[in-house]
């Protein structure tokens, strides 16, 4: 029966990913004034019913009402405004902005305050619910229940009819949860519907009025939550019982020898951490999230660093590699199983084989009927369903490719198998079948270690548990200890010790350490370190050559430069976005045979201003098309603005084959106009570069902007309207280029369809230098501009220096090395995540 | 009432399952096949249309003449995109190309001056050359965490330093004449920069296929930190595919040094957009992982044949360059369009669950 008072409601909600259903048919009433909890196993499907609720997923079928009015599209922005708020589990913080940006970001324009005083309301924001952050503080410096925090503080801003909180305190410690719990109460009363997702039923019990049960993408029915048991709960969850999903466990094999010891390891997160594993064990290592467990589980595959000493079957054995802990015995199956588990885009057979090809290989060369011959037999007796072992592994169900990761290892025939989270996102057919593989191997004498966040999974499977807090293990428990109720009660009881005596360090530090820190990290450093590059160079140069310093030096290297300013400030815009622009060079040279026409010797007024409008259709077309290649068409950015570079050179040169067209000298001369040695245009491009500067901090298309350059799916998920953003990014590039192309005419004072090629290259030095990503997200239009005066200066500076001209690409060369290596380290890059993000 | 596990989607309906052994030829095999290598197998059917089509549209642009003139250009631009094609496949973008091919050139037509006996020992110093560069750039990628792209950015900037100084800003001599006449000959009538090219793909895209450190390049391609996982020292195969690269673009500039005996000071500054464009048109993803070598030599014969056909119709280059571009974008674009789910979508009108 429909319900009147509802809030939210979805009904007949349809949803296949890949070919398998993730909802068939699912409703859900949710009444204003009632906390309401959505349960179910991983899997299960909440997640992605709500990710439709919300507008960020597009159901295949059914229907989303929220507030009586219907979600006609599937656009975050459009769930939002109808008065629906979602706090992921995984928070969507964009990385790049700090607290303050990402929590206006994700309120539209008239319910805050403008940018400019983000700071202030988004404090009073936090204040609200009691999270103590730095407001100026930047995504990535967050930790996981701060980044829950800002999450819960951007939902409340928007003032929500219909607030769903998924998973809210899996990083959250019992205190935390506790004031999470006043605060949901709170909002029940002023008569908003709260969703409440978990699988942690204790909690559901204490906070939510009803529950609705999922399980396999179906609905199992709603309840008062007073008229249900818990116990009734989890059968519904698990639709059978706890016994029939989890093997036997032997008997207990005390005297089994050690297969694995640790003895006194310690590593960044974990200490002094001491135990052994018996062959025939499944060994589960427990705690709350961030206790050191999972680096402690990496530190055993060599992914950690880590000092003290490992035995395996009693030789002391080195883990500082995975190569060499592969080669040692251990194998791990890695908990992010996209990031670090699967082969994106090769093959089922290629990601199987991937540790064990010496295996198949003979002089050299792999023998693929050797190969696969192991490989069908091997996956036949997982049961992985694959079309063929040529299928690309993306194709799998999740369960799957889980199964071919775990294949992957297990081929390397280790000795200990360690598993990070090893049925997460793994239907619950394939997590049965997972749970008898590893109770199998432990059986055939290896050892077994299992990571879980799910008590009841170590429970069920493990032999003994270790539970980690603050870095060491603090129980080990075995036997009839191994219940859920002691390894959750072990781990929160110490949890809270370990906020408290931690909460202690972030006061004490340095204040202006922190400051200096941040200034080291921020976008500003490069553009000091450049300005004083410059400076330097100046002064050098100065004492060398009294040639150096006279106006018309100075006049002619600030004209060269201001042009190549423009470009790289555009050249930056699109940076930000996470894309390039090669095309820039070309459409200068465009820009250039263009004017070439309409503002040579003996045209009238109305020509010349004819002319200045095409230029500026001309950037608006460019850019439009550059962007809509790359957002429409789906090319990517450096492919996209490769063609449009080839075909720009292709214009400019069938307009003007050879050269001609000479520019009005009265024109030369006002765009070469200056006060004392510095030209009118420079000081507009300083002008321009510090109105960029500001309102990329101050203006919803700025934040915009590095929003969807540092996190694009994020930035979609808190309604910034990505394409628009793209395409005004590209446009404002080609306008800035054709701004550089007028300077550019100025210059060479003739139609030259040759000229300017170089733009695309310097720019991006130019911007690199100022300290931008290229990855997007951060940069800086100071740094852009002072990059770009210090890259002409250098190939001024060199005549007077008397240097060979080889220098002129030395020096840049050399200088864009050493930034983008200190940029690098500065911002605490490490390699593979470089790695990940290319 | 549905069963408690999902019921297999279209993707697992033929499994290997308990029941069913595998099938190394079945109708689904054949399939996935086909479609892993429709990446690289656009750019062969638009090469043979493009051949077929243009003695219709420019008489003289599949004569033998015209071909064996086109060959060594094609040929050199494949070689260079060998490097190229082994950067992407790593997630990078070479843009060292024009500095590594300027140098090895210069080097090659500075060094000897003019004097084949002195050819062994300039090629040695150019292959030096050439590793010291890849290895400049894969310690700055692998080590320093620079972006590949902007690593080889600055690396270009260094080469092209050198080679200025190197020549003193001006070539004066030429290729030694032992050079010369290797590049400029042929043997049974085919260039031997063509069979140079055609050696070096077949052994290079063997090796990426066939060999251990060629899985485990795609691998590492593919995902760089799955790769660490799964034990495989990633930093050997990225330094790796920065030094064959720097070898490939080498080769080019002795061939091209060879070939045109005098080449201009930043021979290779034309050299860097063709070798993408061949790779993307060969159908290498930009985001690293599989990749063919074979495709992208096809894209630069593809790319080479379309300049000879545009230029025999007696279109200017700046003609050619529009084309270029239009079908860089057009030949990405119909990639990207997700073909197989309208044809589905097509097939099953108002499929319902």
């Amino acid at each position: 029966m429909p319900d009147a008072r509802a809030a939210l409601r979805l009904t007949n909600v349809w949803k296949s990913f890949v070919g398998v259903a993730a909802l068939r048919g699912v409703g859900l009433e949710v009444r204003a004034g009632e906390v309401h909890a959505l349960l179910g196993e991983n899997g299960a499907g909440k997640s992605t019913l709500m990710a439709i609720a919300a507008g960020s997923l597009r159901a295949d079928e059914g229907a989303v009402e929220i507030d009586g009015k219907p979600l006609t599209h599937a656009a975050p922005s459009e769930a939002q405004e109808l008065g629906l708020s979602l706090v992921y589990q995984h928070p969507a913080v964009l990385e790049d902005l700090t607290v303050a940006e990402n929590i206006a970001l994700a309120v539209p324009a008239e319910r805050r305050p403008g940018l400019g005083r983000a700071d202030a309301w988004a404090a009073e924001q936090l204040a609200a619910i009691d999270a103590r952050l730095d407001v100026r503080a930047r995504g990535s410096e967050l930790s996981a229940p701060e980044r829950q925090l800002v999450e819960i503080a951007k939902a409340l801003a928007l003032d929500p009819r219909v607030l769903i909180l998924d998973e809210p305190t899996a990083a959250l410690n019992a205190a935390e949860v506790e004031r999470l719990f006043d605060r949901v109460r709170a909002i029940r009363e002023r008569g908003t519907a709260v969703v409440y997702i978990s699988h942690r039923i204790p909690e559901v019990v204490a906070i939510a009025d009803r529950l609705t049960v999922l399980r396999t993408g179906e609905t199992r029915g709603t309840f008062d939550v007073a008229s249900v048991s818990e116990g009734e709960i989890v059968n519904l969850i698990l639709g059978r019982e706890l016994e029939a999903v989890f093997p036997d466990k032997r008997a207990a094999r005390r005297d089994a020898p050690p297969l694995l010891e640790l003895d006194g390891i310690s590593g960044a997160a974990f200490d002094d951490v001491t135990l052994s594993v018996r062959a025939g064990e499944v060994f589960g290592f427990a705690g709350a999230e961030g206790n050191g467990q999972r680096e402690a589980l990496r530190a055993l595959a060599g992914l950690e660093p880590s000092r003290g000493e490992v035995r395996c079957n009693g030789r002391p054995v080195r883990l500082d590699d995975p190569g060499r802990a592969q080669a040692a015995g251990c194998a791990i199956v890695p908990g992010d199983r996209q990031r670090e588990g699967l082969l994106t885009s090769l093959s089922v057979a290629e990601n199987a084989a991937a540790s064990s090809l010496e295996d198949y290989t003979t002089g050299g060369f792999v023998r693929r009927g050797r190969e696969h011959g192991v490989l069908a037999e091997r996956l036949r007796s997982m049961a992985v369903k694959t079309p063929s072992l040529d299928a690309d592994v993306m194709t799998l169900s999740g369960g799957n490719q889980q199964k071919v990761v775990f294949a992957r290892a297990l081929l390397s025939d280790p000795t200990v198998l360690l598993c990070d989270e090893p049925t997460q996102g793994v239907d619950p057919g394939a997590r049965v079948e997972i749970y008898r593989l590893l109770r199998s191997l432990a059986d055939d004498g290896k050892a077994v270690i299992v990571l879980s966040s799910d008590a009841v999974e170590l429970e069920g499977l493990c032999d003994r548990v270790a539970v980690f807090s603050r870095g060491h293990v603090i129980a080990t428990l075995e036997g009839d200890e191994v219940t859920e109720e002691r390894i959750t009660g072990t781990a929160i009881s110490s949890t809270t010790a370990r906020r408290e005596a931690g909460g202690a360090a972030p006061d004490a530090a340095d204040a202006a350490g922190t400051r200096r820190r941040r200034f080291l990290r921020g976008d500003l450093a490069p553009s000091a370190i450049v300005l004083l590059a410059i400076v330097l160079l100046g002064a050098y140069t100065a004492s060398r050559s009294s040639a150096y310093l006279t106006t018309i030096n100075l006049q002619s290297a600030l004209f060269l430069a201001t042009a190549l300013i423009f470009v790289s400030l555009g050249q930056l815009v699109v940076l930000l976005t996470g894309g390039i622009d090669l095309s820039v060079g070309p459409l200068t040279a465009l820009t250039v045979v263009v004017l070439s026409f309409y503002v040579s010797d003996g045209k009238s007024a109305g020509a010349i201003v004819l002319g200045f409008a095409l230029v500026v259709a001309l950037g608006v077309a460019v850019g439009l098309i550059n962007g809509l290649l790359v957002r429409r068409a789906r090319i990517s950015p450096i492919i996209a603005t490769l063609a449009t570079f080839i075909a720009l050179q292709g214009v400019a040169q069938l307009l003007r084959p050879d050269p001609g067209g000479v520019i009005q000298s009265s024109y030369i001369s006002t765009m070469q106009k200056s006060v004392g040695f510095v030209p009118i245009v420079f000081v507009v491009a300083i002008v321009v570069a510090i109105g960029c500067e500001l309102a990329l901090r101050r203006t919803r298309l700025g934040v915009g902007l590095r929003a969807v350059g540092s996190d694009e799916p994020s930035a979609h998920r808190v309604g910034v309207r990505v394409t628009p953003t793209v395409l005004a990014g590209y446009v404002i590039c080609s306008l800035f280029t054709v701004i550089a192309g007028l300077l550019l005419a100025a210059q060479v004072g003739i139609g030259d369809p040759t000229v300017g090629g170089a733009y695309t290259l310097s720019s991006v030095t130019a911007v690199v230098l100022g300290g931008a990503s290229i990855y997007g997200g951060r940069g800086s239009f100071l740094g852009a501009l002072l990059g770009a005066v210090l890259v002409t200066q250098i190939i001024n500076a060199i005549t007077f220096l008397s240097l060979g001209q080889a220098w002129q690409y030395w020096l840049p060369g050399a200088l864009v090395l050493v930034a983008a290596a200190l940029f690098a380290r500065a911002r605490g890059v490490r390699v593979a995540a470089l790695a990940e993000g290319a | 009432m549905p069963a408690s596990t999902p019921t297999a989607g279209p993707a697992e309906t033929q499994g290997l399952g308990p029941t069913a052994p595998p099938q190394p030829l079945s109708l689904a095999a054949v399939r996935a096949r086909l479609r892993r290598g429709g990446s690289f197998g656009a750019i062969w059917v638009a090469t043979i249309v493009l051949f077929v089509i243009s003695p219709l549209i420019a008489g003289g642009s599949v004569s033998h003449s015209a071909i064996l003139s086109m060959l060594p250009f094609a040929a050199i631009l494949a070689i260079a995109g060998v490097g190229q094609t082994l950067v992407v496949q790593q997630g990078g973008l070479d843009l060292s190309v024009p500095g590594s091919i300027a140098l090895a050139a210069a080097l090659t037509t500075k060094l000897p001056g003019g004097d084949s006996g002195k050819l062994g020992t300039t090629l040695l110093i150019v292959a030096l050359a050439a590793i010291a560069t890849g290895l400049l750039v894969g310690l700055a990628v692998t080590r320093l965490g620079i972006t590949p792209l902007v690593a080889t950015l600055g690396v270009n900037a260094l080469l092209l330093g050198t080679v200025v100084q190197v020549t003193g800003g001006s070539i004066a001599s030429t290729a030694p004449s032992s050079l010369t006449s290797f590049a400029q000959g042929k043997t049974i009538g085919i260039p031997h920069t063509a069979l140079f090219a055609l050696v070096l793909v077949l052994v290079v895209a063997v090796l990426v296929r066939k060999s251990i450190w060629g899985r485990r390049f795609e691998a590492v391609g593919a995902n760089p930190r799955a790769s660490r996982a799964a034990g495989i020292d990633v930093a050997r195969y990225q330094l790796g595919a920065y030094i064959a690269a720097s070898l490939c673009y080498a080769a080019a500039g002795v061939l091209l040094a060879g070939f045109i005996s005098a080449p201009s000071l930043f021979s290779g500054d034309s050299y860097l957009l063709p070798t993408i464009a061949a790779v993307v048109l060969g159908g290498t993803s930009l985001a690293g992982g599989r990749g063919s070598v074979i495709a992208t030599a096809v894209g630069a014969l593809f790319l080479q044949q379309l300049e000879q056909v545009v230029l025999a119709m007696g279109a200017a280059n700046s003609v050619e360059l529009l084309i270029q571009g239009v079908i860089v974008a057009a030949g990405m674009g119909l990639r990207n369009v997700p073909w197989r789910r309208i044809a589905r979508r097509g097939a099953r009108p108002g499929a319902q669950h």
